[in-house]
């Protein structure tokens, strides 16, 4: 497979001249700037603010939270216009009789896309030390944040370059892939809370013990749901560990049954989604006469 | 030897039919006009040919590989220039080729070589670092040239190359392009003003709504591409004469003095006539009739002394207003043809 061109082509395109380099002044900015706030507020708030595990938490939450919500938005931002760009600018037809196959196209797209967004994920993580200075917080808590970080990178990239495929001009391409993800980022977790209030109290058991049964499974299934949204697999993960200390597994309150932890089911599902996405890019770039 | 064996070719677009059971060969190493209307299928065929558009039915052989099932080996072969193309910006033109000659599978440490020797032949190695998007437009199309040559194919298809450029440029590209023929290129190009491309091919093949009219020579798509002829007239002296004998000749739909759009003054002379340069004067005639009636028009003239210094019959396919005819083969008769078409 010949991904090189395009992706090499790509990736340094974007690096050439400021855009690069200001949007990840911004990104890095937005970040430690909201740490910076939250460390000063609390510097006056506490007297001896070293070894603070109650501050480190809270600070790493949100060094995690902000660099979820950015990712999401950054990330499709460089596959909206991957395909339909191409088209406007009137370069499609010329990559498409090359000997570049539509994987290739597809591939180079994605990769230099998603290389990108993992740069700056990648800069942000000594950001991460402050938290850590500060305690309360595990390696293996940031390991695997940052790896759901990188598998939202890859599904939010896949989206925008599927729906690009599909769609005729950037500007329809972005609306449709920021009103898919804000419906999975927040409105996912949303509807679950909603579900969860109506059904959770009220399933129906010929006994206690079904019921509970019944409960149980439900507030799984629930939970999953809510993990394939990153803003909801934080959640879920983090709640998960406070209350009982597992990372691969995770307990509903109140049983002894283990299920597998929110991110698994997280990563699966979002790994899943982004080859499904990707596979309908180069089935739609194989289709010669549709596009 | 064929290059190219197109068999029953169609395309549709919904209830649009874009090319219609279109069957035809081309020799090896031949110039290949492809004539017609807008909306002929001339640039569909060329897309079906460069593997961007599938037939609906029917398929073609590229040096013996087929459109349709080994489409890969056919972009080995053919090298396809649309006649809008776009540019990458921030992209300098040897990167731009460079870029291209990766896609193309060509080794890194060869790719400045081809891109630079290609850069000398379409006449660009002076702009070899200037940004693509700062080049006009007949750089563009030779800049375009050059991407499509840069596999070295043995089949150019190339839709309507001089169709944006100026006298000059057009002429330059004629000229390229001629070049590339002396070096055993078989190339497909397509216009709707045939006189774009009469001093260039060797076969011509005539559409009308995505059907085979005629593939022949010259003379052979003249007889039919319409009965109207466009002559521009150049003389000197006094052009009421010519106008009047013109007019009387049997057959003359129209005959008008040009204007020169950015000269008006000059069409009667600056000295009243004085200056022989300044008399050159453009008469522009329209007329129902085939070679013949051509011929006696121009004896008209001459014999109604009228001092003509070029007498040049251009094509225009734009005016082709011809419905959907029916396929002919090559060389053969056309009974059926409507009446508007035969000649």
């Amino acid at each position: 497979m010949n991904i090189g061109p395009l992706a090499t082509k790509e990736f340094q395109f974007r690096m050439r001249g400021p855009r690069a380099f200001s949007l990840l002044t911004i990104y890095l900015g937005i970040l430690s700037g909201v740490a910076l706030i939250m460390y000063l507020g609390a510097s006056l708030a506490f007297e001896d603010i070293g070894g603070n595990r109650a501050l480190g938490q809270p600070l790493y939450w949100l060094i995690i939270g902000m660099q979820v919500i950015l990712v999401c938005f950054v990330a499709p931002a460089f596959t909206v216009g991957a395909i339909s760009g191409e088209r406007e600018r009137g370069t499609f037809d010329l990559l498409r009789t090359t000997l570049l196959e539509p994987v290739e196209i597809a591939g180079g797209k994605f990769l230099a896309a998603l290389g990108y967004v993992l740069l700056i994920v990648g800069c942000s993580l000594p950001l991460f030390g402050l938290a850590f200075t500060l305690g309360g917080v595990e390696p293996f808590q940031m390991v695997l944040s940052v790896w759901c970080v990188c598998v939202t990178a890859a599904s939010a990239s896949a989206l925008g370059l599927c729906i690009s495929a599909h769609v005729r001009s950037t500007v329809n391409s972005a609306v449709v892939t920021y009103a898919l993800i804000l419906s999975i980022l927040i409105g996912l977790p949303i509807m679950v809370l909603i579900v969860a209030g109506l059904l959770l109290p009220a399933l129906p058991g010929s006994s206690a013990s079904s019921a509970a049964t019944g409960n149980e499974l439900l507030s799984a299934i629930l939970v999953y749901v809510a993990s394939l949204s990153p803003i909801g697999v934080f959640t879920g993960n983090e709640a998960n560990y406070l209350t009982s200390g597992r990372v691969w597994s995770m307990t509903i309150p109140g049983s002894t049954q283990t299920y597998p932890a929110p991110f698994l089911v997280f990563s699966f599902g979002h790994l899943l989604a982004s080859a499904l996405l990707f596979w309908l890019t180069v089935r739609r770039l194989g289709r010669a006469d549709k596009l | 030897m064929h290059i190219i064996e197109a068999d029953r070719l169609t395309k549709r677009f919904g209830k649009t039919i874009a090319l219609d059971g279109l069957s035809f060969n081309v020799e090896r190493g031949a110039i290949l006009g492809i004539v017609g209307v807008q909306g002929a299928g001339k640039t569909t065929l060329l897309k079906m040919l460069a593997t961007l558009v599938a037939p609906t039915s029917g398929d073609a052989l590229v040096n013996g590989s087929s459109i349709v099932r080994s489409p890969a080996m056919v972009r080995h072969v053919t090298g396809f220039m649309a006649d809008h193309f776009g540019v990458y910006q921030d992209m300098s033109v040897l990167e731009y080729l460079e870029f291209f000659a990766a896609c193309f599978g060509i080794a890194a440490s060869d790719r400045r070589q081809v891109a630079t020797d290609l850069l000398q032949l379409v006449d660009l190695f002076h702009k070899v670092n200037e940004p693509v998007e700062h080049l006009s437009a007949s750089m563009r199309q030779r800049l375009g040239l050059a991407r499509t040559l840069i596999h070295d194919p043995g089949v150019l298809l190339l839709d309507e190359p001089t169709a944006l450029l100026d006298p000059k440029a057009r002429t330059e590209l004629r000229e390229l392009i001629r070049e590339l023929h002396s070096l055993g290129k078989t190339i497909l190009i397509t216009a709707h003003i045939v006189a774009d491309i009469e001093d260039m091919c060797s076969d011509y093949l005539l559409l009308a709504h995505g059907r085979l009219v005629r593939q022949g020579n010259l003379d052979s798509i003249q007889t039919i591409i319409n009965t109207h002829r466009y002559i521009s007239i150049k003389l000197l002296g006094d052009i009421g004469n010519a106008l009047q004998v013109a007019r009387s000749t049997p057959g003359v739909l129209r005959a008008e003095k040009y204007m020169n759009p950015y000269f008006p003054d000059e069409q009667s002379g600056p000295n009243g006539g004085a200056n022989a340069l300044a008399t050159l004067q453009q008469l522009d005639v329209l007329f129902d009739g085939d070679f013949t009636a051509a011929s006696n028009l121009l004896r008209s003239l001459v014999r109604g002394s009228v001092q003509i210094v070029s007498f040049h019959e251009r094509t225009d396919v734009s005016e082709l207003s011809a419905p959907a005819g029916p396929v002919i083969e090559r060389n053969e008769a056309a009974p059926d043809l409507p009446a508007e078409m035969q000649s």
